[in-house]
Parts: structure tokens; sequence; C-alpha cells
């Protein structure tokens, strides 16, 4: 189609120098006044007519799925499990739609001891700061228990990546939870991440035996290897404290943390 | 069918090069495609400009994606005419230009002709001064030339200057340079990588650190401890750590993905470029990168700058430049000697270089200096006050040993009015002499010290570094507010850094240009005082990847409005730690950096961290105009605002 239109360079090029100037006189090259508002309706942000594509896509969807930990835990004195930590998001710089799901189970098989999916809408509040808020469902070991859910996530000063929420269960008890993450650079591809969880509730709730006050604490220490940003394989140790039951378990974990 | 399209874009480019005349004898320079060796896509461009009478232009565009040959693989790009870089153009000032862009691509596509004063419709922004060329469509540009110098072309769609859609253009003087050149050639840096641009975006979006692999580690720390002890360095870390940024944060986009190439050369082959001993060569470099700032410098060779955005100025010699993305700048080299010369163009964050070769003989080449240490942002960067103790606690030991001297300490702020106008300007070699006995009893005894145990560099390396790298006076405050969640550092204090060198070249031991330096050679044309002050700063949230102006992506913005003839005054705010270079389209402005009334043109400026500028503008181009960082990813995320320009009514109409 454009073949046809194409005319021979260097043919044009002589036959432009044989040729009268194009008249452009008459704005000496600018543009006349009259086209930089157009009558027509026009898009806000350029001025230009709405028809038009924008010129950036600053508001663009961008998403991700992050699986934070999705390890084998051989534990002292428990069945040796699996975990899985994960987490997305999609939307633009302000909001977005977040989702996040933990779950544990032992090894050999049997339900997960303890598994939820929490859908949540996020706002970016301040610059550090998102404001979440949503539903929390669990499927183990309480199918049946679902929670409002509200939070901040985001990054505190001194760089701890931090995830703290509230939640108002169906039948009206209060919890909280806190996570506390930092990595630590031991080379460019080597990291270091020591992470603490701190969950509480606020009343006795006999029924799933949960007493008030701090109710489990974990810390780990996780060494991953970047083998892409996307990619990083890691293992580490956990200590996991259970106050309610007073019991304590040590793990070795191995995993893998991946995004897209 | 598509090969005769291949040997009609072929011939036609042939004979827009024979047409010059120029071509004889000349061939053996030009690339292999050029000569007519391969018919396949690939990268690299006839570099040489020219030249010839003063004609009329017509040109052919064709744009495609295809598979090329590049950056010493096999990628995906957009070419032009079949080429990565696209090719050479060369316009006559006075005379008419006819460029027709030809859309062969599944998606729009555009060319801006980057610095050129066109009508606005003209000027190849979709979505602001069209709609875009729509797949299968065409588009002429057909304008008047009313000025001269290099310049480059790109498109304004989507990524795509980021995959090839670049390319060069010189316009050649009605009358004849002040200074003749014996031989004139464009280097044009780019930065390629093989990944999709989207992918890239989606990347930093999700991690905005992802490219980097220069940050601060474990072993870093303990250096740091070994050197400034354990408080300091902590001390350190914390400052940092509790602002949530890196020292180490200079490029969003590196060399891990990144290829950089000159004129399309990648560094394991390098571009090659012959001169004879004796002649005066001319090099038009175009930063023509999507985000890379690039040092450039040839070892050996001393380079005199003529032009900045291709208008003249006032003759300065120097050893290295540090340009910004879209800036261009036209050296002047005379090799005397028969040996070959290293155009190195090492990239700021030095993850990095392109290469080239100025060569009496084909072939022949000189050493490739080593990449140096890679800069980091100081607290200066930051915009931090350091003079009245709002570092959270930091003490002005901590600042010296936190930059292994290089940069700033508290103690030295009292010095940057009294040093930086006669040390910028003067050579770097004699960057002592230039500092006063004020200067130097201003610096307390702890600034000393550290610096004479900054190891390597020496007492003397390091006062020159101070001298030339110091940074410039405060000038400016930053007002109450932080612009939003969109933004996420204010520069308390704004420094005048007009006078530096750029990131990294405080220390070199040579000469480095700065902006202070360049001089117009014309006077200025518009004496009226501005009738008003037009201040934006530029903002952003690396965390989350947002950048803007004012705290408001384009999405959120309205166009900036100035009356047709109105004589403004733009005051840019750098408030982020990193350099933005600022493009207005469509006119120039002039960048109030003390040379009285032979201020520069600019159509880019590149506003330095935490630093304040200002720069005058006479509204003569009716039109809407895209005005942005070039830096892609930045735009891209919103750093874009429509300046209009029109008589008043217009404005009262809407």
């Amino acid at each position: 189609m454009f073949n046809s239109k194409l005319i021979h360079c260097g043919a044009f090029l002589i036959a432009a120098l044989w040729l009268p100037s194009v008249a452009f006189g008459d704005h000496h090259g600018r543009a006349n006044v009259d086209d930089v508002v157009p009558g027509e309706p026009l898009n806000a942000r350029s001025g230009s007519p709405t028809e038009w594509n924008e010129p950036v896509h600053d508001d663009a969807i961008f998403s991700q799925i992050l699986i934070d930990r999705f390890e084998y835990r051989d534990s002292n004195g428990a069945p040796n499990a699996w975990l899985w930590d994960a987490q997305g998001w999609i939307g633009n710089d302000i909001n977005r739609f977040w989702w996040k799901s933990e779950g544990e189970g032992p090894i050999n098989g049997g339900s997960p001891e303890s598994s939820d999916l929490q859908l949540l809408y996020s706002r970016l509040v301040s610059p550090f700061w998102n404001l979440q808020a949503g539903v929390r469902q669990s499927f183990n070991p309480d199918p049946d228990r679902r929670f409002a859910v509200v939070g901040f996530q985001g990054l505190v000063p001194l760089l701890l990546e931090t995830d703290t929420a509230l939640y108002l269960s169906d039948e009206g008890d209060v919890s909280a939870s806190a996570e506390f993450e930092y990595e630590m650079r031991l080379t460019q591809r080597l990291i270091l991440q020591p992470r603490l969880e701190l969950s509480a509730s606020f009343q006795d709730v006999p029924e799933y035996d949960i007493e008030r006050g701090f109710n489990s604490s974990e810390i780990g220490l996780r060494l991953r290897y970047d083998l892409m940003r996307e990619l990083s394989p890691y293992v580490g140790v956990s200590y996991e404290r259970n106050y309610d039951d007073d019991e304590s378990t040590t793990a070795l974990v191995m995993g893998l943390r991946a995004w897209y | 069918m598509k090969h005769r399209s291949i040997d009609n874009d072929r011939r036609r480019l042939l004979v827009a090069l024979a047409g010059t005349g120029a071509l004889a004898g000349l061939e053996s320079l030009l690339p292999s495609y050029a000569r007519g060796e391969t018919l396949s896509p690939r990268s690299g461009i006839a570099a040489q400009v020219a030249g010839g009478p003063s004609r009329p232009v017509s040109l052919d565009f064709n744009v495609r994606r295809e598979r090329v040959t590049i950056a010493g693989g096999h990628g995906s790009g957009i070419t032009i005419n079949r080429s990565i870089p696209a090719p050479l153009i060369e316009l006559w000032e006075g005379q008419e230009a006819r460029l027709r862009v030809h859309n062969h691509l599944d998606q729009d596509t555009s060319i801006h002709w980057h610095g050129l004063m066109l009508p606005f419709e003209m000027d190849g922004v979709p979505g602001v001064s069209f709609p875009g060329v729509a797949p299968g469509e065409s588009f002429e540009a057909a304008f008047p030339v009313r000025q001269s110098g290099t310049y480059w072309y790109h498109s304004h769609s989507g990524m795509q200057e980021q995959i090839g859609l670049t390319g060069p253009l010189v316009v050649h003087p009605a009358t004849p340079h002040r200074i003749q050149a014996d031989r004139e050639y464009v280097i044009m840096l780019n930065d390629w990588t093989f990944e999709d641009p989207h992918r890239v975006m989606a990347r930093l979006k999700s991690q905005s650190d992802y490219y980097n692999y220069n940050e601060r580690t474990a072993g870093d720390f303990f250096d740091a401890v070994e050197k400034s002890g354990w408080m300091s360095t902590l001390r350190d870390r914390l400052a940092w750590n509790n602002m949530r940024m890196s020292p180490n944060d200079i490029a969003d986009v590196t060399g891990s993905t990144y290829t950089y190439l000159m004129n399309g050369r990648h560094p394991a082959t390098g571009w090659e470029g012959l001169f004879q001993p004796g002649e005066r060569v001319r090099l038009r470099v175009i930063n023509a990168s999507a985000m890379t700032y690039f040092n450039f410098r040839l070892p050996g060779l001393p380079m005199t700058v003529v032009g900045a955005d291709g208008q003249e100025v006032e003759p300065v010699e120097t050893d290295e430049f540090q340009i910004g993305v879209a800036e261009t700048l036209d050296v002047i080299v005379e090799p005397k000697a028969s040996i070959a010369y290293t155009l190195m163009a090492e990239s700021m964050d030095r993850s990095g270089y392109a290469l080239g070769t100025l060569t009496p003989r084909a072939g022949m080449r000189a050493a490739i200096p080593a990449l140096r240490e890679p800069p980091q942002r100081t607290m200066v960067d930051m915009g931090m006050d350091m003079t009245h103790g709002a570092m959270g606690g930091m003490s002005a030991d901590a600042m010296t040993d936190m930059d292994h001297g290089k940069r700033e300490s508290g103690a030295m702020s009292g010095m940057h009015n009294g040093i930086t106008s006669g040390m910028s300007q003067g050579d770097g070699h004699g960057a002592m002499g230039g500092m006063n006995d004020g200067a130097m009893s201003g610096m307390n005894h702890s600034a000393m010290s550290s610096m004479d145990q900054d190891g390597g560099r020496g007492a003397m390396a390091g006062m020159a570094g101070m001298g030339a790298g110091d940074s410039g006076p405060v000038v400016a405050r930053h007002e109450p507010g932080g612009h939003g969640s969109g933004n996420f550092n204010v520069a308390e204090v704004q420094r005048d850094r007009l006078g530096e060198p750029g990131s990294g070249l405080e220390a070199v031991g040579h000469r480095v240009l700065t902006y202070t330096q360049l001089r117009n050679v014309k006077p200025m044309r518009d004496r009226r005082a501005p009738s008003r002050n037009i201040e934006l700063h530029l903002t952003g949230n690396m965390d989350r990847y947002v950048w803007s102006f004012d705290g408001l992506t384009y999405s959120e913005s309205t166009p900036i409005d100035i009356v047709l003839g109105e004589r403004i005054r733009l005051i840019l705010v750098n408030d982020t730690m990193m350099e933005h270079p600022i493009h207005l389209h469509g006119m120039f402005m002039e960048l109030e950096n003390g040379q009285g009334d032979y201020l520069p043109f600019k159509h880019t400026l590149s506003v330095l961290p935490a630093s304040r500028a200002s720069l005058l503008l006479t509204a003569d181009e009716p039109g809407r105009w895209a005005f942005h960082c070039h830096l892609l990813y930045h735009m891209e995320a919103g750093m874009f605002r429509v300046v209009r320009v029109a008589p008043a009514e217009a404005f009262d109409n809407v």
C-alpha cells in the first residue's frame, strides 16, 4: 500500500530543488494561534481533543504476585510441615486490590493446620503506607470464622517492611497481628532476612482456646540467594512460640521466594 | 513485496547520501550496510555528517518491528528504514523539511523532532500535538527549518524509544560555523535492553531497585567501620535507613540489563571514526538513551565545547562532561598525533560504558580506561539541612565519613559561597589555587582530617574533589508541605548546583564541564523582566515508582498556560535525590547560569538533586507543547505536563 505511494527519494530531492517553495510564510513556521485551544470538547489534562489517546499512561494497571515464603519445615518436637505465605495486588499507583494468604500443614498429608485468605482494598495514604481494609476467611482450623480486617502495610523508617492488621471476627472478638521483615544484603544477591511475627487477642475466646494477650510469636532468620530478583531459594531457622499452649518449636526451613 | 521495500529503502538512503556529493572517497568509513553488503536489519549508523550544498529535504521513514542483530545478540526492535538507530537526517537552515513517517507496526507510532522549532502540529507527540500515526497510516511533518545544530529524533509513543526508534538529526547552518571542522561525526549514545520495556516498567513498579546490583552490603558496612569507626558508620546507616533510601541509588535501570551503544555499536566491537592527524574534528554527541546519563571523555585529548543542545556557545575547553538524557553537546577535537583515541562514554552509575575509537587507521585501538568507582548520593542530594542540626543526631563527622569524604561535610557548608564560582569555572588542576584563605579557614579540623584519610586519592586529589565537586550554595528553603503521597522527599535546602560537574565527577583530577561555563555567542534578545515565575517541583515516590511535578502525575494535572509573547521565569526545584533531564518541546529556554546577557539556550536541563535552577522563556511559539522528564520510565510514570502557549483570549474562552 505504501510502496505505491513512495517516491524515489533522490528524484524527489532533485524535484524539490526545482519546485517553488511551499507556502509556509504565513506564520513563519509557527502554528496558527487558533489551533492551540480548539473549540471541541477537550481532555482536561492535555487540552487536546478528547478522542485522542493520552500522551503517557501513568494511570496504567500493574500487578504483582509474591510468594514470600513457600517452604518445608523440619521441626524438632513437631511433625514436619510445609507452609505458604503469599500475597498479590493489582491496581494503579494509589488504589489496589490486595490479597493475602497463609497456610501451614503437616507434610504427611491431612488437612492444613491453618490457612486463610484475605481480600483487601488498599490505598496509598502516605508515601510509604497503604491503608488496607477488607475481609478474611479462615479455612483451617475453623472453617466458619470470618473477620473484617483493617490494617497498615508499608515501610517504616529503618527500612522495616511492616504489615499490621486488626481483625474483628463475626462473633465480635478482636485480635491483631504484626509482621516485620528486614533485608540485610551480604552481597548483591545474598540476602539475610530476619522476620518477626506476632499475634494477639484482645479478649478470651474459649471456643477457640484463645486467651487474651499475646497468642503466638515467630522469629525467623532466612538466608536467600537472588538467582534473579524474582527467584530466590533460601534456607533458614524459625522459632515459634504458642503462648496459649505454652509450646515452642524450632524448625529448619528450606524454601523458595518468587514473584512476578 | 517486503524485499522490494528493503531495496527501496536502502537505495533511497544511498541515493540521498550520494546526492550530497560527499559519499565519494568516504565509502570506506561507512558501516558495511551502507555499502550495500547486507540487506538484513541491523544496528549501526553512518555517523559521518556529509554536509553539502543547502537544499530542501524530503525523506521517508518506514517504521517496522523486526528482529535485529544488536548489542552482541538478536532482539526484536523498532527500525526506521531497516536500521537501529534510525539513520542520520541532515537538514539545512532556511530550507524546508518534509519528513514522512510510514507506520508498518501493529500499533500507533510517532516521531518527535527533538529540539526543532516548528508548528506544534508537526512536533510528533501523540495526544498533545497530533493524534499519532495509526498502523498502516502515514504522517508528513512539513516545516521550514529555522535553526541549525545537533538534534535528534525519536518516537514519543509507548516505549518505542527504548527499543530502537531514535536517530540523529543535524541541521547545517545558513552561515558557516565560526569554528569550521574538517570532519564531523555524530556520536549517538543509547541504552539497549533485550527486555520488553513494559516489563522493565512492571519490574520497577514491583521493586524499584530491581536493576541495582551496587547496593550497600554488609561488607561495605565493615569497610566503613574500619575506616570511620562503629559509631559514625552506624549513624550513617541509620540516617539513610531512617529515610528509607539508599545512597547507592544512582540509576533506576543499569548495566545489569542495558548494553550501552555508541552509534549503534556495542562496546565489544565499538564504533570507529577515522581522522587525519592535524584535522579538526567536530563530534556531535547526542544522548539518545532512555534512562542513562553518560560521562564522556577521550583520554589524552582535550575537547572544546562549541555547542549545547544544538545552540552555539563560546568555546570552552574541557576534559570530560556529563551529558543528561536528551541533551546534545558539540565538541571540537584536534588530534595531532597519528595515534588512536578512545571515546569513553561511561554510564553515570558506572555499571557499563559505550565505546568508540577515533583513529588515523582503520582497526587501530587505544587503551580502554577501567570503569571508575560508582558514585554515591550524599546528604546534599537529599536536600538535608546540615547547618541547623536537622540531621537527626548525625554529626558533621559522620557525614564527612559517609561519602568517603568525597563531597560534603557540615563543616564545609560555610565554604560554598566563597568558592563555587571561582573553582567551578577554573580548571580542575588548579582547583587548589582557586580556594581562598577564607574558604580554607572555614573548614574545621575534623573535615580536614577525614580528607587526609581519604586513601588512594591523596590530599591534593581530595581537595580538588572538594573544589570541583563541592556543592553550590543554598539558595532557597522548601516551603511547608510535602506534595502528597506521590512524593516521598523534599529538598529542605535547595542549592544552586549549576557549577557542579555532576554525580561522580567531583574528584576525577581533570577538567569537567559545568553548566555555568556555557555562554551564548549571541546576546539575549528579549530583555524584558519576566512577568511571573512559574515554580515547579520535581517530585517522586521511588518506593512506588511514581514520578510527577508538584506531586501530581500527568493524569492528575492540567496544562500550564502561558500567554503568547509572555516572558516568564521557570524555576525548577528538584525534591528528589536523582537527576532529572527536564525537556520543553518547541521553545528554547535561557538558563540563568550567571552569564549575564549571554545565557545559553537549552531544550533540556539536567536538574541535579536538591537543586534549584531557573530558566527564562519567551513564549513566542503558539502551541500545545509537551514538558517532561526525559527519563523514559519517569515520563511514562507521570512526570509529564502540557504547556499551552496561546493569546490570553484563547484561555479565557475555555
